[in-house]
């Protein structure tokens, strides 16, 4: 099975996301932004509304589900965290990605032959 | 910070659950508090963080509602998931309910299984054949056209007539006539005779159905001198060729009483099987060149006329066109149309299927009715039955819903089972509608119309599923309105005492009220219907069936003259009358039960010369028929051998005659004309009074006979019925008959022997049929009837069981408890068993045309079902309350 060539980038922050919320769930969106920002090493940095969108869609697949939380200084807030759908779906995504990440690596690595 | 330790800040909101909007707002209000937070952290003002903040976020409007949006999508989601969880929660609770009470499952689903069947049953039986059209293309448009007596169900029609509706109509676009012929062909060694349907041009053309195999008729073959040609039933091509398409071509030699001569077909054609108008073959009417008189043609209605109406034109259209034409016809030929006979008639038109259902139309929505009442007591039943475990579970609902689940998920549970309950009841039913459609095939009378068309069709599967859910949800009515109205709380305390407030039992009782007078209500039908049975049944004959057989013997087209035909009857009878083991025997066209066939003007001594001569019934017969029939001679003689041509002019009349002719005078001795057509009417003398018989049939009212003898005066017909009066077992009857037939003329196919139990049976089918099915009906609604007060009873008397303990310990008498703990009961029963009399008494004159011999309002009838019910219910009643009194007092004192 081969990867398309341009990226999908849908799919790439939903990875990224799930990734940071199994890890660190449940969290609220915010703290998913600040975690995927400082782990890039600034090199990602997600758009707000792409964020939440992202998550809506992914609690809607039922990738994630949420409860409602209230902070001591009574801000009420949304924490997602990984269902074992979502688990499997992250799973099966780095697969995909990792897959992909070979390949380009392979058809750009200097050298190997091209083969006639 | 970490992922890992922000969330600890916040504590867990038990189901927030705000609207769409407001979650996303609050959500992303959180985000953007947050920023701006650490903005002002970071030393901006407050203003310039949330500008920073709004940057950021871009276009904020759009996302927002992109995002409530899906929210609210997956709210609603959520929303249907939780109900249809519910759902499934409920069916297997429903199924586990169910099954831990195996008795109340199985009377209810029976119950409602009885009740559904009939209705289902009934459903088919109206569907196939009130409702369902005829099989023939646009049958909405085929008309039957006939003579119509004030304005009734149109018969036949006279072959002029016919023709002058084919030259004039406008209203029809095709229009043929069709009669019956008897044709004696020869197959195999035998002489057989075959039922031919001598049809005109446009016969296919009416009815739209090409034939099967090879060609309709064509217009060559209806000319005079054309080689005769004849088209196959597909019964009889089945039959007799074995469906060898090779039937074609192949030629038929028939002879018979319709014929001139020997007349040789050639086959050429088969028709489709669904095209069965009861015919073994259709042969091409010639109606130039026919062989019958003028004025036979003019007064014997023979030919039945089938047309499809044009387009455009409706049903009044055609029956105005049709009265216009008769009109005509009568002023041309006022010979033919004048006198006592034509008084009402003119010519009509109905619906074939009208025409073909009419005589079981009434009957079936009466049969119809009987079955949705039991229907209807099935359920209330059920209801009854259900309402009652409800009750009983009051405690237990009581728990459930202490513990959270509100009054309106026990009421969506309670109807959920109930809905199980008739899902299983209905298919129980369905099931038991298949041996029901299968019974009533079986059973029904032969002149059932459309009966072997009979069957379960999807239309009818579909009403059944919405029965199902009907008395679902009906059934289960009743306790859902109590678990409302009472609710659940408040009950925990209650001892067994839970449950039995006045208002419930006042519901029950109620529905056992209303089981009650529906059940009188049906009992009552029955009983009218059984009676009418039983007087159809004890109808003085005015002869003697038993011993006596009749048989049917039709002659070849060689007998074509009158005296043949009287030679050879003559003979036959006499033959078999001189028979070992045969006492006696005779010959007539027309047997009582077999039709009148001859009805002629009848002139008598002391008719007022202004008056028209009434028309009687009147039969040519052999010697000695009376005493074959078993007919008693009340007065003066019978008819004898000596009776013929040469000697004295004679007639018999029966008693409903002579007290018509001669009211105040002794019958024997005077004289009477018998005037048909141009026919010679000589004086005849009436030389004996005999006993009135049926004429057509058992329903009607005798009809004044008169008798001749048929070698004095005689019309010819094609065949004549053998009356033999013999105590030989039919077998050996039958041979000593064939061989009889076979020694005056081989040529003549071996007759059959019916004893005449047969057609009398035959007469008494339809009526035992509706009285049988009706009272299967009723004993089932009174037996649910009685089992529903029965249980109502046992009920309330548990209630009262401490209250009998106590009065047996103060010495009160059995006979006194009894009455009264179930005098409430045995009030109610009697309110019940009132209305539904009341009801029956305003309705039962719907039935009035199914019934003989019987008012609609037969006291005797009504007070018999009173008796039955008020016994039945009284003794349901009394049973419980008489166990209740066997408890020794110590026990019922406790009991509470």
């Amino acid at each position: 099975m081969s990867s398309s060539v341009a990226s999908n980038l849908y799919g790439d922050l939903d990875l990224l996301v799930l990734h940071m919320v199994e890890r660190g769930g449940p969290v609220h969106g915010l703290d998913v932004m600040d975690a995927i920002e400082t782990r890039s090493g600034g090199e990602i940095s997600v758009e707000d509304g792409a964020l939440y969108r992202c998550l809506h869609r992914l609690e809607g697949r039922g990738l994630l589900s949420a409860e409602w939380r209230m902070s001591d200084k009574r801000r009420r807030a949304k924490f997602y965290a990984i269902t074992s759908a979502g688990k499997k779906e992250l799973a099966r995504t780095r697969r995909k990605w990792e897959k992909h990440i070979k390949a380009v690596g392979m058809v750009l690595a200097p050298s190997g032959e091209m083969k006639k | 910070m970490t992922l890992r330790s922000s969330w600890k800040r916040y504590f867990r909101i038990q189901a927030w659950r705000g609207s769409a909007e407001k979650e996303v707002d609050t959500e992303l209000q959180f985000h953007i508090q947050e920023l701006v937070d650490r903005y002002v952290d970071q030393g901006m003002s407050e203003t310039e963080a949330r500008r920073r903040v709004e940057d950021r976020f871009g276009e904020y409007g759009p996302m927002r509602e992109e995002l409530v949006r899906s929210q609210e999508r997956r709210t609603r989601r959520r929303r249907h998931q939780g109900i249809a969880d519910d759902l499934r929660l409920d069916f297997r609770l429903s199924l586990r309910t169910l099954v831990r009470r195996p008795r109340f499952s199985v009377l209810a689903i029976l119950t409602l299984g009885l009740g559904v069947g009939a209705c289902v049953t009934l459903s088919s039986v109206v569907n196939s054949v009130l409702l369902k059209p005829l099989p023939f293309p646009e049958s909405n448009r085929l008309m039957h056209v006939g003579t119509t007596r004030g304005g009734g169900l149109p018969g036949r029609l006279t072959m002029p007539e016919f023709l002058a509706i084919r030259q004039q109509t406008h209203t029809l676009e095709y229009v043929a006539a069709y009669h019956t012929v008897s044709l004696i062909v020869q197959l195999d060694q035998q002489p057989d005779q075959l039922v031919a349907g001598e049809v005109t041009e446009d016969f296919f053309r009416v009815f739209g159905i090409p034939p099967l195999l090879g060609r309709a008729f064509e217009e060559e073959d209806f000319r005079q001198g054309a080689s005769p040609v004849a088209i196959l039933s597909h019964r009889v091509w089945i039959q007799q060729w074995g469906g060898d398409e090779g039937a074609l071509g192949r030629r038929v030699v028939a002879h018979g009483p319709d014929l001139e001569e020997v007349v040789t077909y050639t086959i050429v054609g088969v028709m489709a099987p669904d095209f069965d108008l009861g015919f073994d073959l259709l042969v091409p009417q010639q109606i130039t060149g026919t062989i019958w008189a003028e004025e036979f043609m003019f007064t014997n209605w023979t030919h039945s006329v089938v047309g499809r109406m044009a387009d455009g034109r409706d049903e009044a259209q055609v029956g105005a066109e049709m009265n216009a034409i008769a009109g005509r016809l009568a002023s041309e030929y006022p010979q033919y149309y004048s006198g006592s006979l034509h008084q009402d008639r003119s010519i009509g038109a109905m619906l074939l299927l009208d025409k073909t259902v009419h005589s079981a139309r009434a009957s079936t929505w009466l049969l119809f009715g009987a079955a949705a009442l039991l229907l209807v007591i099935a359920v209330v039943n059920v209801s009854g039955l259900y309402l009652a475990r409800v009750l009983d579970q009051r405690h237990e609902l009581a728990v459930r819903g202490a513990l959270g689940a509100g009054t309106g998920r026990l009421a969506r549970q309670t109807l959920t089972e109930s809905l199980v309950l008739s899902v299983l009841g209905t298919s129980v039913g369905v099931i038991l509608a298949f041996a029901g459609v299968r019974t009533f095939r079986v059973l029904g009378p032969a002149n059932f119309p459309r009966l072997d068309t009979i069957s379960i069709g999807l239309g009818v599967l579909g009403f059944s599923a919405a029965l199902a859910l009907a008395t679902g949800v009906l059934a289960g009515a009743a306790p859902v309105a109590i678990l409302g109205k009472q609710g659940c709380g408040g009950t925990l305390n209650g001892g067994s005492r839970v449950g039995r407030s006045k208002g419930t039992g006042r519901l029950r009782s109620g529905l056992v009220g209303v089981q009650i007078s529906l059940a009188a209500y049906l009992l009552v039908g029955s009983g009218l219907l059984v009676r009418s049975f039983w007087n159809l049944h004890e109808t003085e004959l005015g002869f003697t069936p038993e011993n006596l057989s009749v048989s049917t013997v039709t002659l070849p087209g060689s007998y074509d003259t009158v005296e043949e035909y009287v030679r050879f009857f003559t003979n036959a009878s006499r033959r078999l009358a001189e028979t070992q083991g045969v006492d006696a025997a005779s010959w007539v066209p027309d047997p009582p039960l077999y039709g009148g066939w001859w009805y002629p003007e009848i002139v008598f001594d002391g008719m007022p010369p202004d008056q028209n001569p009434p028309y009687m019934n009147t039969h040519t017969v052999g010697p000695e028929y009376f005493a074959s029939m078993g007919i008693p001679v009340l007065r003066g003689r019978g008819i004898t051998p000596r009776d013929r041509a040469g000697t004295g002019l004679v007639a018999v009349v029966d008693e409903v005659a002579a007290a018509w002719l001669w009211p105040s005078d002794e019958a024997v001795g005077k004289r009477i004309r018998v005037v048909s057509g141009q026919e010679p009417s000589p004086w005849l003398t009436v030389v004996g009074v005999v006993a009135g018989t049926p004429g057509a049939s058992l329903t009607r009212d005798p009809a004044p006979q008169v008798y001749v003898p048929a070698q004095q005066r005689a019309q010819r017909y094609g065949q004549a019925r053998l009356v033999v009066r013999s105590d030989l077992p039919p077998t050996a009857l039958v041979e000593r008959l064939q061989s009889v037939i076979r020694a005056l003329d081989p040529s003549i196919p071996p007759p059959t022997l019916f004893p005449y139990s047969t057609p009398l049976a035959a007469h008494l089918r339809t009526p035992r049929f509706y009285a049988l099915l009706i009272g299967a009906f009723s004993i089932m609604a009174v037996t649910l009837a009685a089992v529903g007060a029965y249980s109502q009873v046992a009920y309330l008397v548990m209630g009262k069981t401490r209250e009998i303990g106590i009065r047996k310990a103060l010495g009160a008498g059995v006979w006194r408890i009894l009455a009264s703990v179930s005098r409430d009961s045995i009030t109610l029963a009697m309110a019940g068993l009132l209305a539904g009399l009341v009801l029956a008494a305003g309705t039962s004159r719907v039935m009035e045309s199914l019934l003989f011999g019987i008012e609609p309002l037969d006291l005797i009838t009504f007070l018999a079902v009173g008796f039955v019910i008020l016994a039945t219910i009284t003794l349901a009643c009394i049973f419980p309350a008489f166990r209740a009194t066997r408890i020794p007092s110590v026990e019922a004192l406790r009991s509470d």
